[in-house]
């Protein structure tokens, strides 16, 4: 399989990978030879020259050896087996990548074919997230040397690029708007939710990382994940149902691609929730992510740095549908909070203004990471109203999972597996034995977690009581990413210029597992710590630059607006440790931003179908993949025996 | 010259036993299977055992061995290895089906309403207190911190993570490294500091450690670069020669003219010496290399000082324990894939360069230590309170779990 060249300068370290040998041939196999009636079924597995798979029973003549057996037992030809995109959906994982088969499905050159194909039957529209045009103009900035073009300007760059007839004519519009739906209709079911305290924390679901690891991994969560859609899945149906049936055309005659900063959001189109059956087609037909789309965009000749027509326009304001709009919604609308999306953030605001009395928000860095944090809402009385996270990266992630698990009872936080089902009533007594003895130093309630500073005899009541009722409350929402920093972050971004070509293509000899022997340096050696480096400023920059690349993509997501907002991100000032904790003002939406509220109604209102069923646009269902080698015990791979 | 002697052979696993550790302040042995089960085994030590030589003489009280416990782990597959924490209290299990079980001793009559009917009070159970999840597939090495403040485990999913022990059972996943290309075969925490290093069928050994500026990282990534050199012998130990030397299995094969494997091996094996200044790490091809600490910093880089030919198959396991010379370097034992049992003795040299210089030369080996089985582990007993000393252990493919002592002639 050839990847695609967004992959190969791409560290996939970053990414949940399948994990297993494939199991669907096992499956799908003919049984051999006498296994129903009970016969020895020793078989061998013969491939003849034209490639064809044979079961060849090597029983009963086991004494004259296989190699004779082979000619005068029964051959039975084997079905090849073949394996299907939803076969992997549907299974724990395999040796190929799963991102390496989506890569074939859902490249640039499948988009590159639809163009050149020059059938424009369907009508090709593009949704770009802001993410991606952030990444995109860090890196033509570096590349250009030039200042980084601002998001609105490059987005119309591109627009005014693909608007040509001979390029596809192709509507180009950012997600910020289906983005807004998601949020509001993630506010919506939070609400509803939280009538029901079991049914908390929510667990944002818009990232498609986190959701594949927690359908294969944790099940017993999938219940608190959030039905709200993605932006992508709102933007799928606002092209696919809202659009389309505006212009007059069914959902299969429109072309939906979308351009994402992560792999798995490929794998997030491919769900069956996102397939129409009437009509036999995805609500996005194809994802791009933001290296994929640099290459369409380079191979036809896009120029970024050369500006266009009207780039410098106003932005609209829809306040209703205008079908006959240049642009059908509202361009990159903001949310302040986080550059993955302000889940968080957005609860933050909608709880805040509904409460009767002021509120503020503190925050907490757990072990010092902006990756890390937890935000309490807290009204003037020292109510604490809502408790959120915002927990991003592989490592933290696993930490959440615990602890939700511990908290809901759900899910994994307890003994499993080993001595699954026997935690004992005893160790359970143990525990609380150990959280009251430490209680007795603060107030009776306070459990002794490690966070909690010892608070002295004579302190303020007050604010122990408000400390115990910070660590009491439970999780209410998790805005849960799987990379490190969050999606500007995402696998499928834009690497800093400097790294890149140095990964050693495996063109020499491979071993049997697949890896290169020798095995390639691949620039981590020797690492001594840059304040006493000999290396060369290259190779410094490899290492130390990807955070600052980062910042910079993050610096660019929140200054490329059409108006800057003026508090961007619901970063903690304080770094705190313990209960040491910043205190930031509640987060407000930008006016332009709430009033799309309007425009977001009417469009979901015409979305919906007439029985009003918000699984149709809005939201999503998971399920629990099962199938899975290791839980189920059957398929043991014991021949990796070390 | 001293010799291998054999303590005892205790009941075996039903499958291969992948590897050994005692505990280090009661007299407990376990052991752990491709039986899912681990296997606890008591011993008495002889009235007379306080070791004023390195060695006691061949005729010596020996320990009592007796099987204890044979704990069903509820593990889905192969339990690949054991480990206990400081103190002795917890153990911890990792195993193929990716997880790793923490578990500790509690009260039969504890038990509270489900609990075993009838059981007498003061009887205690092993009971799996928490399981830790996130590799994605097996599990093939933990181990806790010298404080016990941190448990780190590895897996072929090439990743090795850390985690912090918290009160209540509790831990707190702080570091999860990619840093390694393939599988990760073992770890070894240093033996006072937060050092961790992790070897792999990559073919290099990571350092990592708790970055003050950051997270825990890679802050050395050692390339073996050494040939092996020939195995030295003392010619004074005819059973050493004997037990080391070719079987007339391994003349014939080297009698064939194979040419000299050029590509990377698999680093199976690694163990600090007591004192903190030495690594040693053993090859597939059966060498053992040694590595020496340049400084004092938790940054400190190790050099490569040694390699010795030393078994004739993959060395899969190394044990260091104190004994032996008066400086700190100790006793290394060896177990591997030829079935050997080697215990080496390493001395520190005071080299007047600027990197210290080391010997290592075989001290007592035994041969065909599981039969024709590989030797899979082995595992020095290092109690807190110093007792049981020079017992060794050692767990065979065929399922045999065996304790040595080295004796003198």
């Amino acid at each position: 399989m050839t990847f695609a060249g967004a992959l190969t300068i791409t560290d996939l370290d970053d990414f949940l990978t399948p994990s297993q040998a494939c199991i669907i041939p096992v499956r799908t196999s003919n049984k051999p030879a006498g296994q129903e009636t009970g016969e020895n079924a020793d078989t061998e597995i013969v491939i003849d020259s034209n490639n064809n798979y044979y079961e060849v029973s090597t029983y009963p003549t086991a004494a004259a050896g296989p190699s004779t057996n082979i000619e005068v037992a029964g051959r039975q030809q084997l079905k090849k087996a073949e394996i299907s995109l939803n076969d992997c959906l549907a299974c724990s994982g395999c040796i190929t990548s799963t991102e390496s088969l989506l890569i074939t499905m859902q490249s640039h050159n499948e988009v590159l074919d639809f163009i050149k194909a020059g059938d424009f039957a369907r009508a090709p529209v593009l949704s770009i997230a802001p993410q991606t045009l952030a990444s995109l103009s860090a890196s033509y900035a570096a590349a250009h040397g030039t200042e980084p073009i601002p998001l609105l300007t490059l987005l119309r760059r591109i627009r005014s690029f693909l608007a040509d007839p001979a390029r596809g004519g192709w509507q180009v519009w950012d997600t910020t708007f289906a983005r807004h739906v998601s949020l509001r209709e993630t506010v919506r079911e939070f609400e509803e939710r939280r009538a029901s305290p079991k049914s908390l924390p929510v667990l944002a679901s818009a990232c498609p990382g986190w959701v594949c690891y927690a359908e294969k991994a944790q099940g017993d969560l999938l219940p608190l994940l959030s039905a709200a859609r993605s932006s992508q899945g709102v933007m799928g149906a606002l092209v696919k149902k809202f659009w389309a049936a505006q212009n007059g055309r069914n959902a299969a005659e429109v072309y939906h691609v979308t351009a994402m900063p992560c792999y798995d959001k490929k794998l997030e189109a491919s769900r069956q929730d996102f397939y129409s059956d009437v009509y036999k087609t995805r609500d996005t037909d194809c994802v791009l992510t933001t290296g994929e789309l640099d290459l369409l965009l380079a191979e036809m000749g896009f120029n970024p740095i050369v500006p266009v027509d009207a780039e410098e326009a106003p932005v609209s304001t829809l306040a209703a549908i205008d079908s006959n709009a240049a642009v059908p919604f509202p361009e990159l609308l903001q949310h302040p909070g986080s550059s993955s999306g302000s889940y968080l953030a957005t609860l933050l605001t909608s709880l805040a203004a509904s409460h009767p009395k002021p509120t503020r928000v503190i925050s907490r860095q757990i072990r010092g990471s902006t990756d890390n944090v937890e935000y309490l809402l807290e009204d003037v009385d020292g109510n604490v109203l809502f408790k959120g996270s915002r927990v991003y990266g592989f490592r933290n992630l696993q930490n959440m999972v615990r602890k939700v698990g511990r908290e809901s009872g759900l899910g994994k936080g307890g003994p499993r597996g080993a001595g699954a089902g026997k935690l004992s009533a005893a160790v359970a007594a143990r525990r609380r034995k150990a959280r009251t003895g430490a209680g007795e130093i603060a107030t009776p309630s306070t459990p002794g977690t490690p966070g909690t500073p010892p608070v002295d005899a004579g302190a303020d009541l007050a604010t122990a009581a408000l400390l115990a009722a910070r660590d009491e409350k439970k999780l209410d929402f998790v805005e849960v990413m799987a990379c490190p920093g969050g999606c500007v972050n995402g696998g499928g971004q834009m690497k800093p210029a400097t790294a890149g070509s140095k990964e050693a293509k495996p063109d020499g000899p491979v071993d049997a597992e697949g890896y290169p022997r020798p095995l390639p340096d691949d620039g981590v050696a020797p690492a001594p710590l840059p304040t006493n480096s000999g290396l060369s400023g290259a190779d410094e920059g490899m290492r130390w630059s990807t955070k600052e690349w980062v910042d910079k993509v993050e610096a660019i997501y929140w200054s490329g607006l059409p108006t800057p907002p003026a508090s961007p991100t619901l970063a903690p000032t304080v770094p705190a440790t313990g209960a040491s904790a910043g205190e930031e003002p509640v987060p407000v939406l930008p006016a332009r931003t709430r009033a799309a509220d309007a425009l977001a109604d009417a469009v979901i209102a015409a979305t919906l179908p007439e029985s009003g069923d918000r699984y149709d646009a809005v939201r999503t269902k998971f399920n629990r993949v099962e199938g899975d080698v290791l839980s189920q015990g059957g398929l043991t791979h014991e021949q990796v025996r070390w | 010259m001293p010799q291998i002697q054999l303590v005892a052979d205790l009941p075996g696993h039903s499958a291969a036993a992948w590897c050994v550790a005692f505990n280090p302040s009661r007299p407990l042995l376990a052991s752990c299977s491709t039986d899912k089960t681990v296997r606890l085994f008591s011993y008495t030590l002889p009235s007379d055992s306080t070791l004023s030589d390195p060695f006691p003489a061949a005729d010596a009280a020996t320990p009592k061995l007796q099987l204890v416990q044979s704990i069903p782990t509820e593990h889905k597959r192969t339990v690949r290895s054991v480990a206990w924490a400081p103190g002795g209290r917890t153990l911890a299990t990792a195993s193929f089906d990716s997880t790793v079980g923490v578990w500790e001793e509690v009260e039969a009559g504890e038990m509270g309403d489900e609990g075993v009917s009838g059981a007498a009070g003061g009887e205690m159970e092993w009971e799996c207190v928490t399981t830790l999840e996130g590799h994605e597939n097996e599990c093939k090495s933990v181990g806790f911190s010298a404080d016990g403040g941190l448990l780190a485990s590895c897996s072929r999913d090439r990743s090795v993570w850390v985690w912090e022990v918290q009160p209540d059972a509790d831990f707190e996943c702080i570091a999860v490294m990619m840093d390694h290309g393939a599988d990760v075969k073992n770890i070894a925490w240093h033996p006072k500091e937060e050092i961790l290093a992790s070897a792999s069928y990559d073919a290099h050994i990571n350092v990592m450690f708790d970055d003050p500026d950051g997270d825990w990282g890679l802050f050395q990534r050692l390339t073996p670069t050494l040939p092996a050199a020939d195995l030295h012998i003392p010619h004074s130990s005819v059973a050493l020669v004997a037990a080391m030397g070719d079987s007339p299995a391994e003349a014939a094969a080297n009698a064939i003219d194979v040419p000299p494997l050029v590509e990377a091996e698999t680093v199976w094996s690694l163990a600090w010496s007591p004192c903190g200044r030495f690594l040693a790490s053993g090859g597939d091809r059966g060498g053992i290399r040694l590595w020496v600490r340049m400084g004092s910093n938790p940054d400190s880089e190790l050099h490569e000082v040694i390699h010795t030919s030393a078994h004739r198959g993959a060395c899969y396991a190394l044990s260091w324990g104190p004994g032996g010379a008066a400086d700190g370097a100790g006793l290394l034992a060896s177990a591997g894939a030829d079935g050997r049992v080697i215990v080496w003795q390493v001395k520190a040299l005071t080299g007047d360069g600027d990197v210290p210089g080391a010997t290592i030369e075989p001290v007592a080996a035994m041969r065909d230590a599981h039969g024709v089985a590989d030797v899979n582990s082995i595992a020095w007993n290092v109690r807190e309170d110093g007792k049981g000393a020079g017992l060794l252990s050692s767990a065979g493919d065929d399922g045999s779990v065996k304790v040595w002592r080295v004796v003198k002639d």
